[in-house]
């Protein structure tokens, strides 16, 4: 897809910018309590209604193909708002790719219509778990083991996983209808941040599916590069979570007393809301060029080093967040502890920080022999 | 143009810089026999105890947020935890562990919130202490001794900080500005308390409560008052039970007081009670003394979280995989925990200076938790608790010398043990925080998970670097007290 024009990216954030103002914010803090606390399935029938939900999708197939800028774009803005939400748009998006892009035709049909898709995000693309495995049984296949962690198992209707074929050494991506005879999902797993973006581990006890149902035969073969194209997307979402962190400590700071002055007018506090303006408004920039990149077929590696940079950063400046706030930071109702939270969490997508730079200058090293 | 101010000594002086050196000369061997005994025994309980229901007693304050860790305290009661540090011949069972520093980082490293909600408990005690008021201490000292031999929890707490005033009450400059809206009034009899204060730490467990305020908000550094008030008091109402990120085992709590009426006995300290002047410096002798202990023990507390992120990530280390090996097994993982270890060694040498800086300069044992021996010893109980040691025990004669030690010590030897218990706090969230950040993106998924227990460490270490002063305050104040009291002319707040 071509990188969207100026005007289709200021409509979209408007648009996004409203939807999270009306269904995201207003009950964003008391959602974050999931699993005690509902699933926010109304905002997401409405982000359906306004055409939030199958943004990359191809226009040949319904949705309204759009490219990352625009994604980004959004997610940002939902981030802001509630990164929970955002993370929901962001891993079923990704799953419906690795779906459109890899599924068959009757596949694609079929799932496509799924309200929503687990995906394995929270895994580093080169290192795929190897818990499950897939044996050919007749004409389809027979998944069996474990799969920890699966974004957005515990709601979706339909998981897209990986296993290792039997005999090959090869990990395949799999979609597995929820409900299939063998398939559990389990009891939401409680994590840190992006709560109400839920998580669980699967079970797969023999679940028997068609040969259709493999998706790709060899996951390193086209995994890291759709991986690589949405890494823009994280990198939107921790920067939305700055933003909103930046605005609530900027608000608080110019309403609160202390000393007899205004705490904005403190060098230390004005440098804590540094940390945070230097993290927004720098990376608001990188994920638009990481973004434009990957719409130009060539994310790496600036998407790779960008989102290193902006999610660890992001959770360094979300702690300053609620640091502005003091002991109002780190109680629930600003909600700048659940930022800090998310902020971290987010940098988990895609795997472990420390290993997200190992395997960039793997790259950058490899690409120079 | 001189490079280094050569000629200001006193800036970097001996004294300032040298903590454990100067300890050496006060150093009784049996200071390290009676530490090491209690840090095995507290290891030993929290261990076999608290360790295993750590993490589902967090769990349910996630399930409800109303839900108050009764079952934990209960726990804690069972086992003389919120006595040990009351010497026998008060009745207590003197183990001296409780107060104990690294018994602190101990509790943290195990439970962070668990030393949370004890920290509630010894806050209360280290602030009615500082009033030495022996009369009133003896009282809440014997109230926990006898509930806990029925094993019924008996904590109090400590408020302080006010909804429109957090950074201003943990430092005594900022008080004339403060804006503060809680103020006591003298009635025959007692005193009338009035206002809310909040963030209160274990308020909804505490059976007591250790208040202080202002009877005069205009003039509240010189007229500050310390109340002893029990949760059942007309005109005491507990309000809101925060919900806090982490650091859930105890509570923090809203505490209004609506014409409360406290009779003498139950006032601690007045700035008003003696007509001599010097007394009405009582109050910054208490809140300086109060927190240059409580910020050395958020060191502790904070170094102990460092270290349970590190235990944690070295367990786990062993299990994660990264393309089939072991994370324990790879070089960059390896690297990592050892700056954890650093991180860790770091915190506990500044909060270990910072106890040498109180013993040297203030006195007492460090926070070893030990005592000298005739404290527990039951010949001394027996004359301890005769009418006539008593009598002069709970003197005013006697609380009046104790008050002189606070209030005429050498301003060099009070600033060192404030900017030492500052940096202590400072450097030792900072290294909490640092660990738990590391440590959550070292493991990835199972960093992000309940289950785990990182996960819970890094949201009970954030309020670290900001309760006891935020560290921004704190870096202040070791400016102030570390420099800017020798360089006349530069102010700091």
């Amino acid at each position: 897809m071509s990188s969207a024009s100026l005007s289709d990216l200021s409509a979209f954030q408007e648009l996004a910018t409203r939807f999270a103002k009306k269904e995201l914010e207003p009950k964003a803090i008391d959602l974050d309590d999931y699993p005690y606390a509902a699933f926010n399935d109304p905002a997401l029938k409405k982000a359906e209604e306004v055409g939030l939900f199958k943004l990359m999708v191809p226009e040949a197939l319904g949705g309204s193909g759009q490219g990352m800028a625009v994604l980004c774009q959004i997610l940002e803005e939902l981030a802001r708002a509630d990164a929970s939400f955002a993370a929901v748009i962001l891993v079923h998006t990704m799953a419906q790719a690795a779906l459109v892009q890899w599924g068959s035709a009757p596949v694609i049909d079929k799932y496509l219509r799924s309200p929503l898709l687990a995906f394995p995000a929270y895994v580093l693309p080169t290192d795929l778990p190897r818990t499950v495995s897939a044996e050919k049984k007749g004409g389809g296949w027979v998944l069996a083991g474990k799969l920890e962690y699966l974004a957005l198992a515990p709601v979706a209707q339909a998981l897209i996983l990986p296993a290792e074929v039997k005999g090959t050494n090869k990990v395949a991506f799999f979609v597995v209808d929820a409900r299939a005879k063998g398939v559990s999902v389990g009891e939401p797993v409680l994590s840190l941040g992006l709560r109400n973006c839920p998580v669980a581990d699967v079970d797969l006890a023999g679940v028997e599916v068609g040969a259709e149902h493999q998706l790709c035969p060899d996951a390193d073969a086209v995994y890291p590069a759709l991986a690589a194209n949405f890494r823009p997307a994280v990198a939107a979402l921790s920067v939305g979570v700055v933003a909103g962190s930046f605005e609530t400590a900027k608000n608080y700071a110019k309403e609160r007393y202390q000393g007899g002055r205004m705490i904005v007018e403190y060098d230390l506090v004005r440098l804590l809301l540094a940390n945070l303006a230097v993290v927004l408004e720098s990376g608001k920039a990188l994920v638009m060029s990481m973004a434009q990149a990957a719409d130009q077929k060539r994310p790496w590696p600036v998407s790779d080093a960008g989102l290193i940079l902006l999610s660890e950063a992001a959770s360094r400046a979300t702690s300053d967040g609620v640091q502005v706030l003091g002991g109002y930071g780190y109680m629930q109702d600003y909600g700048q502890e659940k930022r800090m939270r998310d902020a971290k969490q987010i940098e988990g997508i895609f795997g472990a920080a420390p290993l997200k730079r190992l395997e960039l200058i793997a790259d950058i090293l490899r690409q120079e022999e | 143009m001189a490079t280094l101010d050569l000629d200001r000594d006193d800036l970097f002086s001996f004294e300032d810089n040298f903590f454990s050196l100067m300890a050496l000369q006060k150093y009784d061997p049996k200071l390290i026999t009676q530490t090491r005994q209690a840090w095995q025994e507290e290891r030993k309980f929290l261990r076999e105890v608290i360790a295993p229901v750590a993490l589902a007693e967090d769990r349910k304050h996630a399930a409800d947020p109303h839900y108050i860790s009764w079952d934990l305290l209960r726990l804690a009661a069972r086992h003389g935890r919120l006595s040990n540090f009351i010497p026998k011949i008060m009745g207590g069972s003197g183990k001296g562990a409780g107060l104990s520093m690294p018994n602190s980082e101990e509790m943290a490293a195990v439970d962070a919130a668990y030393s949370g909600m004890l920290g509630g408990h010894g806050l209360g005690l280290v602030a009615l202490l500082m009033t030495f008021n022996m009369k009133v201490v003896q009282r809440v000292a014997q109230k926990i001794v006898e509930n806990e031999s029925k094993e019924k929890p008996y904590v109090i707490d400590c408020a302080i900080t006010e909804p429109a005033a957090g950074t201003d009450v943990e430092e005594i400059e900022l008080y004339p500005k403060a804006r503060l809206s809680c103020q006591a009034r003298k009635v025959p009899g007692g005193a009338v308390l009035n206002g809310r204060k909040v963030f209160i730490s274990t308020g909804h467990m505490a059976a007591d409560h250790v208040i202080l305020m202002p009877f005069d908000i205009k003039d509240a550094v010189n007229t500050y008052g310390c109340f002893l008030v029990p949760t059942d008091a007309k005109g005491f109402s507990l309000g809101r039970k925060e919900r806090k990120m982490g650091q859930r085992a105890g509570p923090a709590s809203e505490l209004i007081f609506e014409d409360c009426f406290v009779p003498d006995e139950n006032i601690a300290m007045s700035a008003l009670e003696f007509s001599e002047p010097k007394y009405r410096g009582q109050f910054k002798a208490l809140l300086e003394g109060v927190l240059g202990l409580t910020r050395t023990a958020v060191g502790a507390m904070s170094t102990g979280t460092a270290r349970g992120a590190l235990e944690r990530a070295l367990a786990l280390a062993r299990r994660v995989k990264h393309k089939g090996r072991t994370l324990i097994h790879q070089q960059w993982a390896q690297a990592l925990l050892t700056n954890m270890f650093m991180n860790v060694m770091m915190a506990r040498s500044v909060y270990f200076e910072a106890q040498f800086a109180i013993m040297t300069n203030l006195g007492g044992g460090g926070m070893s938790g030990a005592m000298p021996g005739f404290m527990n010893s039951d010949l001394v109980r027996k004359i301890f608790q005769s009418r006539g040691v008593q009598k002069i025990f709970t003197s005013t004669w006697l609380r009046k010398k104790m008050l002189d030690r606070m209030i005429d010590l050498p301003p060099e030897q009070n600033a060192r043990i404030q900017f030492m218990s500052s940096m202590a706090k400072v450097v030792g969230s900072d290294m909490a925080m640092e660990n738990c950040q590391l440590a959550v993106e070292f493991l990835s998924q199972a960093g992000l998970r309940h289950d785990q227990g990182v996960e819970k460490v890094f949201r009970d270490a954030k309020l670290l670097q900001i309760f006891e002063g935020t560290n921004q305050l704190n870096r202040l104040n070791m400016f102030k007290h570390a420099f800017a009291r020798r360089l006349p002319g530069v102010e700091v707040f």
